[in-house]
């Protein structure tokens, strides 16, 4: 490429690539593509759940007769509130107001471990009822994919605690809230699993 | 050829594809494999057929139209000293769409095909002939169960089919996933645990034509082989008969003479030993269901899922060591002291009908009349 | 305005002093605790090609087995772990590493960057793989190899009917699904965001696309295994039955999991090798590629319809007319676009001056080769035919000619076309002309009848046959053809030991080619371009080189000394792409920054593959604890590897 290249490009042609992405971080593209990568990793098992579900629902344990849908919708409610307290968390950074951010973050940490409790709850009441690994087609697929939605919770809440204490350093501001930001499209990302799990399982 | 040029060398390709193209018609037209699909001897294997050949004509063809543009095009438009400069050409829009369509016309007539062809060869499923037989074929590791289900009898490795007479199989597994394939009679079909599936088959001449199981179950998955034996429908009629009968346990006496009382010998084994756990012979106490059903043994023509031929040889050399003869199958070295051996053997092997034959003797063309 | 132009500099060479560091460190150390693509791509491509000898020595013992009919060479036990860990170690640890390999090294500098997104992912990536791929053939020595072949179709998986082998199986597959889905989300935030100033998707270059699909397709195929293999690991150890019948659960849900992975995972392994076709071809033939628009739409046609096919692989299961047919549609379907682009190939070559490179060769025989896998392929996509052919050697054929005549081939003409950017010097011209001729002839000799021993009935995965069932003479031929074809592939071994003691004097752009990756030195250095290209056409260098003719000007990498606009563009640029790299080791003073290396991918990689042998190899009653350890060890190592980032 000639200098005279160079200095017309300069002049003429933006320093980004014209690809319509220019709003979007590179770290945040990452976070949304593997977030595309892991709604395959739960919608195979939704389908695996689906696909036996004519002989679990005409089967025994079974999920008309040993889910509780009100314990649960508490938790989902939990869950919901807990993807505001995450928002919250997002809006006091991205106006400096680091103590806020601080314990909105803390408080969906909070209520996410609230939910895992509430999880192992509803798993230790299910295995009196009979419903385990081993109980048959119910048990199996409904604790695997739970199961796996919430070991997501829980590495959800380790990520935010550790947000938390970067937040701590001083790490996120209004110039710098992109971890924060990260963070969260992870929350909410879990949070919709959990909708449609539970929409999907207990509701229908 | 240029000394040191690095140049397509087109003869070499030219005739490898003429080499391969007169092989790939002299297989199709001439095959003696017992196996071999490309030579049909039943309606069902028949059709695909008919499907097949067009396909591999029009395959063919579009073979030697591409590899021609290649070898054509790497010799024209090689680089010559003095030879005109590359064509700057990024494309032609009408070259392009053309190829498309040409393309996906010629899918368009295979899926065409396809789709009737299908049809042709589910509609007797659909509508079974009358006088169609039905037979149960269960894969188990590493053997093949047929159940005769208008005749309520269970046999092992020989499948005996009238000629002419659709035969309507019920194909399932008991253990792991394996296939049913009769290539010359049938398509395949997977044999899968907790599932029925369904296929037929009809052979128009007589003849024993070779079963494989085709799908991977296993150590001794290469060893899981049978036969349909297609005989004339009289013949399987007093087949069937014989395989209904029900089986006379051999009773020693007093003078009895030697070969009866080592039936009887074997029989006593049989039913006091570790056989009864895994085999059943009915009439007797052996009921067990994890190896083959072994009543009527003796009119088989092989053991171990066709890999030995039925001798009274080979059936010895099983008993002494059945993992020497097939790896991995599941049915132990017992151990057995060689007078046993010989006693078994006499029993398994004692003739359905003595006026027929002599028991455990192959004799292909007289299979089914044993 | 007067047209500046610098007089001529000698170009950066990649052992410049400012990049070497001040202090001595260790070779085996900065191996370990690079960042930078280039070396990962090495990396990836040694070990890669490694397991690929390591595969082919399975594939010989496999084919030796079968040279005579009741062969005791090897016990079927044996046998099934051959053929198990054949195509496993091929599929697995050869063509999709290398495929990553070529592009991590390439990828970046085609589009003019100066790293991956994400380079300390990069390197976790390529360490997970390394540790999967050794723990896989460990199982050699420790109880046993899988042996319930590379697709393991349940209930043949499940603990009554497979020992430990499936155990390696399951963990070395999941451990290697994460780094390609960690490596494919690098490639598609790459290709997205990185791209230099003017490079629209229009004039990005075909290996780009092709590697920008392959990416998707790994991200959302992948996880589908991943759930398939995990209910595998319940089932075997934790009491479910989801493939056990007698649980009441179904084998061919392990069979729809598995292809609707498995389908876009031959995309994932053919794909690259169209790109480097389309690479490779113009630049030979001196011609643009014919029909740039096609190649790169259907690429992603393909890759979508892709997943849309996956029971064609399930035909003879006994799925129905109506399901056959829907599949069948789809097989046909795709068959369309992946058929154009062989005319376009072809049409590339029409019209040219040909020089016919070892890499010009391989691509050339690509096509050839390609396509008589696509033909097969036709022949299985219609159900009945299928019924005949699926589940023997016909199908060993259709992939080995589309894997080995197709991605094979086309790995190799990359690898010819690219050893002198990578390493400095060219492969050998007279020794690579041997080895295409000798692979070429030795394959076919090796894979050509056994579209016949197919259609004589043989079955796939056996371990033996019987003489006079028509397989007596291909056999041997086969076995034959795969001595020779391994002799082959040593020619090539040959080539790069042997070129690798002459001097690296390569020019930067030896084939005159036209992508960026050309505009700097071979090998480029630790920064890839001193200064980022700007882009205007697909074909940025041929232009520049026209324009040389009249203007006298020269190539990107060698403008030394250039404008503080330029510094500035470059520095400019990497803020607005949300730098991520905040620690920095300068580079030759252009104010560009490199990411550090580091040794936390390499130990968090190990910890990954702690943890699933503490969740399957342990005494129950002490699983607990190791699981324990093994996430603590996971959490320390993120720890580190975050405060390197932050610090």
């Amino acid at each position: 490429m000639t200098v005279s290249t160079i200095e017309h490009a300069a002049h003429v042609v933006p320093a980004q690539p014209p690809s319509g992405m220019e709003s979007l971080d590179i770290r945040k593209l990452g976070m949304w593509v593997f977030l595309g990568s892991d709604c395959v990793f739960f919608a195979s098992l939704i389908t695996t759940y689906f696909v036996n579900r004519p002989l679990i629902l005409s089967g025994e344990p079974n999920p008309h007769h040993t889910l509780g849908i009100n314990f649960t919708a508490i938790l989902a409610f939990i869950l919901l509130l807990s993807s505001l307290t995450m928002v919250l968390s997002l809006a006091a950074f991205q106006r400096d107001n680091i103590t806020s951010g601080r314990n909105w973050l803390l408080a969906t940490a909070a209520l996410g471990t609230c939910f895992l409790g509430g999880q192992a709850i509803e798993f230790s009441n299910l295995a009196h009822e009979g419903v385990t690994l081993s109980s048959g087609l119910f048990g199996q697929c409904f604790l695997i994919m739970t199961g796996f939605h919430g070991t997501h919770v829980f590495i959800g809440v380790i990520w935010l605690l550790a947000c938390w204490l970067f937040a701590g350093t001083g790490r996120f501001n209004s110039k710098n809230f992109i971890g924060v930001e990260i963070s969260g499209l992870y929350w909410h990302f879990v949070d919709l699993v959990w909708v449609a799990i539970f929409t999907l399982i207990y509701l229908i | 050829m240029l000394m040191g040029a690095t140049h397509f060398a087109t003869p070499a390709r030219r005739w490898a594809a003429l080499i391969s193209l007169t092989l790939l018609g002299l297989v199709g037209c001439d095959s003696r494999s017992p196996q071999s699909w490309v030579n049909p001897q039943g309606p069902y294997a028949a059709t695909i057929y008919d499907l097949f050949l067009p396909i591999l004509i029009a395959a063919v063809v579009v073979f030697v139209v591409v590899q021609g543009l290649i070898v054509y095009s790497v010799f024209k438009y090689r680089e010559r000293p003095g030879g005109p400069p590359a064509q700057q050409f990024h494309g032609n829009l009408t070259v392009e769409l053309t190829s498309t369509v040409i393309t996906a016309l010629v899918f368009i007539v295979v899926l065409a095909m396809t789709v009737n062809t299908q049809r042709v060869l589910s509609a007797p499923l659909e509508n079974p002939p009358a006088d169609a037989i039905h037979v149960k074929a269960i894969g188990h590791q590493w053997w093949w169960e047929f159940e005769y289900q208008d005749s309520g009898f269970v046999t092992a490795s020989d499948m005996v089919i009238p000629t002419g007479t659709t035969v309507i199989v019920e194909v399932t597994a008991a253990d792991v996933i394996h296939a049913f394939w009769v290539p010359m009679l049938t398509g395949q079909i997977s044999a899968i645990p907790g599932r029925t599936n369904h296929i037929w088959l009809k052979s128009e001449k007589d003849g024993t034509y070779a079963g494989v199981c085709n799908q991977f179950c296993g150590i001794q998955h290469a060893l899981m082989r049978y036969a349909a034996i297609s005989v004339p429908r009289p013949e399987f009629d007093a087949w069937v008969e014989r395989q209904r009968m029900a089986p006379v346990t051999p009773v020693s006496s007093t003078n009895a003479d030697q070969s009866l009382v080592l039936q009887a010998k074997g029989a006593q084994l049989f039913a006091a030993g570790a056989c009864k756990t895994c085999h059943m012979i009915r009439g007797t106490e052996a009921i067990g269901k994890v190896g083959p059903d072994l009543t009527h043994f003796s009119s088989r023509t092989s053991i171990a899922s066709k890999t030995l031929p039925s001798t009274v040889e080979n059936v010895k050399a099983w008993l002494r060591n059945p993992q020497a003869v097939k790896p991995g199958t599941i049915m132990p070295n017992l151990n057995l002291k060689e007078e046993d051996i010989d006693a078994l053997t006499a029993y398994l092997c004692r003739p359905v009908d003595p006026s027929i034959n002599s028991g455990c003797q192959v004799a292909p063309a007289n299979a089914a009349k044993k | 305005m007067a047209v500046e132009i610098a007089p001529p500099v000698a170009p950066v060479r990649a052992l410049d002093t400012h990049e070497t560091p001040a202090y001595k460190e260790s070779f085996l150390w900065e191996w370990a605790t690079t960042v930078d693509h280039k070396k990962i791509g090495i990396l990836y491509l040694l070990t890669g090609g490694l397991f690929f000898l390591i595969g082919g020595l399975e594939a010989l013992l496999v084919r030796t087995q079968l040279m005579v009919p009741r062969s005791d060479f090897m016990n079927p036990d044996l046998y099934n772990q051959m053929f198990t860990m054949h195509a496993t170690t091929m599929i697995f640890l050869a063509v999709m590493p290398i495929n990553v390999g070529l592009g991590n090294f390439i990828v970046p500098l085609m589009v003019g960057a100066l790293d991956m997104a994400y380079p300390r992912l990069n390197a976790f990536s390529y360490w997970l793989y390394l540790f999967g791929g050794i723990f896989l053939n460990l199982s050699f020595v420790m109880g046993g190899a899988p042996n319930v072949g590379w697709f393991g179709y349940a209930p043949l998986t499940e603990n009554q009917y497979s020992g430990s082998g499936t155990d390696f199986w399951v963990i070395g597959l999941q451990v290697l699904g994460i780094a390609s889905i960690a490596g494919a989300l690098n490639f598609v935030v790459t290709i997205l965001k990185m791209r230099a100033p003017g490079m629209t998707f229009n004039r990005m270059p075909l290996f780009c696309w092709a590697t920008l699909v392959t990416a998707i397709l790994v991200l959302f195929a992948f996880p589908a295994i991943t759930i398939a293999l995990f209910l595998v690991m319940f089932d075997r150890h934790f009491g479910t039955s989801f493939y056990n019948a007698a649980g009441g659960g179904d084998p061919l849900l392990w069979q729809h999991l598995f292809w609707f992975f498995g389908h876009p995972e031959v995309y994932i392994l053919i794909l690259p090798a169209f790109g480097i076709i389309s690479e490779v071809l113009p630049v030979f033939s001196r011609k643009p590629i014919f029909g740039y628009s096609f190649i790169a739409y259907s690429s992603v046609a393909i890759g979508f319809l892709g997943f849309t096919v996956w029971a064609h692989h399930m035909f003879a299961t006994g799925m129905g007319d109506i399901a056959n047919t829907a599949f069948a549609t789809g097989s046909f379907l795709i068959g369309v676009p992946t058929g154009v682009k062989i005319f376009n190939w072809i049409g590339t070559m029409w019209g040219g001056s040909i020089r016919f490179t070892t890499a010009m060769k391989f691509a050339a025989g690509f096509i050839g080769t390609f396509t008589v896998g696509g033909l097969s392929g036709i022949m299985l996509a219609s159900p009945p035919v299928d019924f005949q052919m699926t589940a023997t050697y016909f199908v060993v054929a259709h992939l080995h000619y589309v894997l080995f005549g197709g991605a094979i081939m086309g790995l190799f003409a990359g690898l010819y076309y690219w050893w002198p950017k990578m390493f400095g010097r060219a492969l050998d011209e007279r020794i690579g002309n041997w080895h295409f001729w000798a692979q070429l002839l030795a394959f076919n000799i090796t894979f050509f009848p056994m579209h016949w021993l197919g259609m004589e009935g043989m079955p796939r995965r056996i371990y033996t046959y019987f003489p006079n069932q028509g397989f007596d003479f291909w056999n041997p031929v086969a076995t034959i053809g795969s001595y020779l074809l391994g002799g082959a592939v040593l020619i090539f071994v040959a080539n790069a030991v042997i070129t690798a003691f002459r001097p690296a004097d390569a020019t930067d752009n030896p084939w005159e080619a036209s992508s960026l990756e050309w505009a700097t030195t071979s090998p480029p250095p630790a920064h890839n371009f001193d200064v980022e290209p700007v882009v205007y056409s697909r074909y940025p260098l041929w232009d520049i080189s026209e324009e040389d003719e009249h203007s006298g000007g020269h190539s990107p990498a060698s403008t030394h000394g250039t404008t503080m606009t330029a510094v500035a563009t470059v520095a400019k640029a990497h803020d607005e792409h949300g730098d991520a790299h905040e620690t920095s080791a300068h580079a030759g003073g252009h104010g560009i920054h490199l990411p550090a290396p580091t040794i936390y991918p390499m130990i968090l990689s190990l910890g990954v593959l702690i943890l699933f042998l503490a969740v399957l190899f342990t005494p129950p009653t002490l699983k607990i604890v190791f699981v324990f350890t093994a996430v603590i060890y996971i959490v320390v190592s993120i720890t580190g590897w975050v405060k390197e980032v932050t610090d």
